[in-house]
């Protein structure tokens, strides 16, 4: 195995040998990619409860030419089929000054809003995705709560001021069970081809 | 076959030095996730670059808060050093390290690299902390990371680690 890392001024360098087994903890379960133009969801269905916590990573993009439509709703996450969740969060944007803070209640029904994530297709657009790590922390807990945490993000250099963007937050879903369905949604627009999403699990 | 998420290299500075470079990244992962930890003894910002690319080609935006209470806003655009993955305020303890965690998202595909990260940062009795999204504008795979800063050096005795994830 060729080493993988040079030396720059006095700097001791490890290469690929030294790490001789991989960590076993963190394990790949699912991987969804949308395929059709417009498509308002991906799904993680039949999640196993044999992991303590779950993490989604992946990359997005809206099905819009515009820079930021009129009435633009972020994309959420919906638990076991219920909108029945709260979330609060911050994030910036070169649209306004600063962070912002946000919050809202489950009886809003709006799942978890993963704000940051808006990227438009076509044009300067091509080629930039926005991205997002999703936590959810003992999901298969049947005496807990769920807690899910997010950190997303956009950037597109000069274009569209809400187009880059970073945000953070938390959701809350009111519910014992274990999470077993976990549904990325984006009824407003819906998602361009090549949005794609990675479920993981973590063993505790 | 990787694993799913596995140390891929590590380095531990002996002296002081301004730049450290992974080269010949594995292209088997999905994910890239760079851990720093350490001091720097100056309070520019800190850049990745990717591939040698000294063109105007990386930018981000960013939110920050600081330890008097300031959250600060803001982006770079059209920057030819690299992603700028810390705020003006980090390093300068010998005693205590900053963390930043890096996320480099799909790096082997042919998309612009989005990448998040965060910083953590105490310094007694003040500090900050960092949140970023940046942007590479290159469709090249990523082969090498470049850890720099604008002036000065990190501390001997930082940590700089990747690691790969593999998607299913």
């Amino acid at each position: 195995m060729s080493p993988i890392t040079e030396l720059i001024g006095s700097a001791k360098v490890y290469g690929w040998g030294s790490f001789s087994e991989p960590l076993p903890a963190f394990e790949s379960i699912a991987t969804a990619t949308v395929t059709s133009a417009g498509a308002s969801s991906v799904s993680f269905s039949n999640i196993p409860s044999t992991y303590t916590h779950l993490q989604i990573r992946g990359i997005s993009k809206e099905n819009e030419t515009n820079d930021y439509p009129t009435g633009f709703a972020p994309f959420r996450i919906i638990i076991n089929n219920s909108y029945a969740t709260s979330g609060h969060g911050m994030y910036s944007n070169l649209a306004g000054t600063n962070a912002l803070a946000y919050g809202y209640p489950s009886s809003q029904g709006n799942g978890v809003k993963v704000y940051g994530s808006y990227i438009p297709t076509g044009g300067n657009y091509a080629n930039m995705y926005s991205a997002s790590i999703i936590d959810f922390i003992d999901y298969a807990n049947t005496s807990k709560n769920k807690t899910i945490r997010y950190f997303c993000g956009s950037n597109s250099n000069t274009l569209g001021p809400n187009n880059r963007a970073v945000a953070v937050g938390s959701g809350a879903w009111y519910s014992t069970s274990a999470i077993t369905d976990i549904r990325i949604e984006n009824t407003f627009i819906g998602f361009a081809v090549g949005a794609t999403w990675s479920l993981y699990g973590i063993k505790g | 076959m990787p694993a799913t998420y596995e140390p891929i290299a590590t380095t531990t500075l002996s002296v002081d030095t301004n730049t450290i470079t992974f080269a010949n990244i594995s292209q088997s992962y999905t994910d890239i996730v760079a851990i720093v930890n350490g001091t720097s003894d100056t309070t520019l910002s800190h850049r990745l670059q990717f591939n040698n690319d000294a063109g105007s080609n990386y930018s981000n935006n960013f939110f920050s808060g600081n330890s008097g209470g300031t959250v600060t806003a803001g982006n770079t655009t059209n920057d030819s050093v690299g992603i700028r993955f810390a705020s003006q305020q980090v390093g300068v303890s010998a005693t205590l390290p900053y963390f930043a965690r890096i996320n480099i998202f799909s790096y082997t595909n042919n998309y612009f690299k989005t990448v998040l990260s965060t910083l953590a940062n105490t310094q007694g009795a003040g500090g900050d902390v960092y949140a970023q999204c940046g942007l590479w504008r290159s469709q090249s795979s990523i082969s090498s990371i470049k850890f720099t800063l604008t002036s000065g050096n990190y501390k001997a005795g930082t940590t700089f680690t990747l690691y790969g994830i593999l998607k299913a």
